[in-house]
């Protein structure tokens, strides 16, 4: 049996990513506005209303209706992770904890949410091309947090400031 | 010392609450996929217009292929009229066989009680593609009232084929003019 995703997915996949981004900023809680990890579980608590108002009015809204809200909805989590690397680069001017957030994050997150979108439309159906896809984003997330615990990086990144 | 606990704490704090968030995100998701759902589909198993529907007066079978009435049906006393496809069974489904049987429903006199005595026999039976009778027993018997058929066993119609349902209708010798019966039957079909 196939996996059967439904456009509700990509409202779950938002509430994770919101989620994380909420204790990532609440973590590197001095590179960012203080009130940004609230900003985001309140965004998550969305995503959740989200998944719930699709359940109770099921039979009223129509497939597509129901993947478009959801999928804008994934788009503006990936949106915000984006705006969250750009404000680290550019407004902070930190480019090592932008890269590094990059590669941590932001990749992985566009990486997975990429593939279930394609997979949802039905472009990529091999179970193969998960399994390569999921293996790829894990490397390029355990190099990525390999990289960022290493002491000589933490060190460098001190000495800069 | 409290400027100290304020992270962990905001950390404890947001932990809790993204566990909760992705908790009952997760579980009115599986609750969403969990949901039984009925969709709409044409059947697989057809009534379409045989050679003899348009003398037997079939009707309502081009609507959904799920009904028919017959309006034109007649019985001549002693002499057997048989209809040899008054409608016929299509199994649509492309690649699997379905199953068919015949159920009486109800059988209405609208002439009253004599009714019955005026008719032998009414009789669906079940013609296969390749000319086999495949369900003769279901017979209306008439007589001093009628005479009710069980219902069949099940029989499997091939993917892609046509089977035949033939009418035989017989009153008796000397029987009324214009006296009428109403049957309902069912015919059910295995998904």
């Amino acid at each position: 049996m196939g996996l059967v995703l439904l456009p509700e997915f990509f409202a779950f996949l938002s509430v994770d990513i919101f989620v994380a981004l909420s204790l990532l900023t609440c973590l590197l809680d001095e590179h960012f506005p203080k009130a940004l990890p609230y900003i985001f579980q309140a965004a998550a608590l969305g995503g959740y209303v989200h998944i719930l108002i699709s359940r109770e009015f099921l039979t009223i809204f129509g497939g597509d209706m129901r993947f478009w809200y959801c999928f804008i909805y994934l788009s503006v989590a990936l949106a915000t992770a984006i705006g969250l690397c750009l404000y680290l680069a550019v407004y902070k001017k930190q480019w090592t904890i932008a890269k590094l957030f990059s590669g941590a994050v932001v990749f992985p997150m566009l990486f997975v949410s990429g593939f279930f979108a394609f997979n949802y439309a039905g472009e990529i159906a091999s179970t193969f091309v998960l399994q390569i896809a999921m293996l790829f984003s894990a490397i390029v997330l355990g190099v990525s947090i390999s990289v960022l615990l290493s002491p000589q990086i933490v060190r460098k990144y001190w000495k800069r400031r | 010392m409290a400027k100290m606990f304020n992270k962990p704490i905001k950390m404890l704090i947001l932990t809790l609450m993204s566990i909760i968030v992705v908790s009952v995100s997760a579980a009115t998701y599986y609750n969403l996929i969990m949901e039984p759902r009925v969709a709409t589909s044409a059947p697989t198993i057809e009534l379409v217009a045989g050679d003899d529907s348009a003398t037997a007066g079939a009707t309502g079978y081009a609507i959904d292929g799920t009904w028919a009435r017959f309006t034109s049906l007649k019985a001549y006393p002693n002499a057997t009229l048989t209809y040899e496809e008054a409608i016929n069974l299509s199994n649509t489904d492309a690649s699997n066989a379905h199953s068919v049987r015949f159920r009486h429903k109800s059988i209405t006199n609208l002439n009253g009680s004599a009714t019955p005595t005026n008719f032998t026999r009414i009789a669906f039976i079940l013609i296969a593609q390749n000319g086999t009778t495949v369900i003769s027993s279901f017979n209306y018997t008439g007589g001093a009232s009628w005479s009710t058929p069980s219902t069949t066993s099940y029989v499997s119609i091939p993917a892609n084929e046509e089977w035949a349902i033939r009418v035989e209708t017989l009153a008796v010798s000397g029987s009324m003019a214009n006296v009428m019966v109403e049957i309902d039957m069912y015919i059910d079909v295995q998904e």
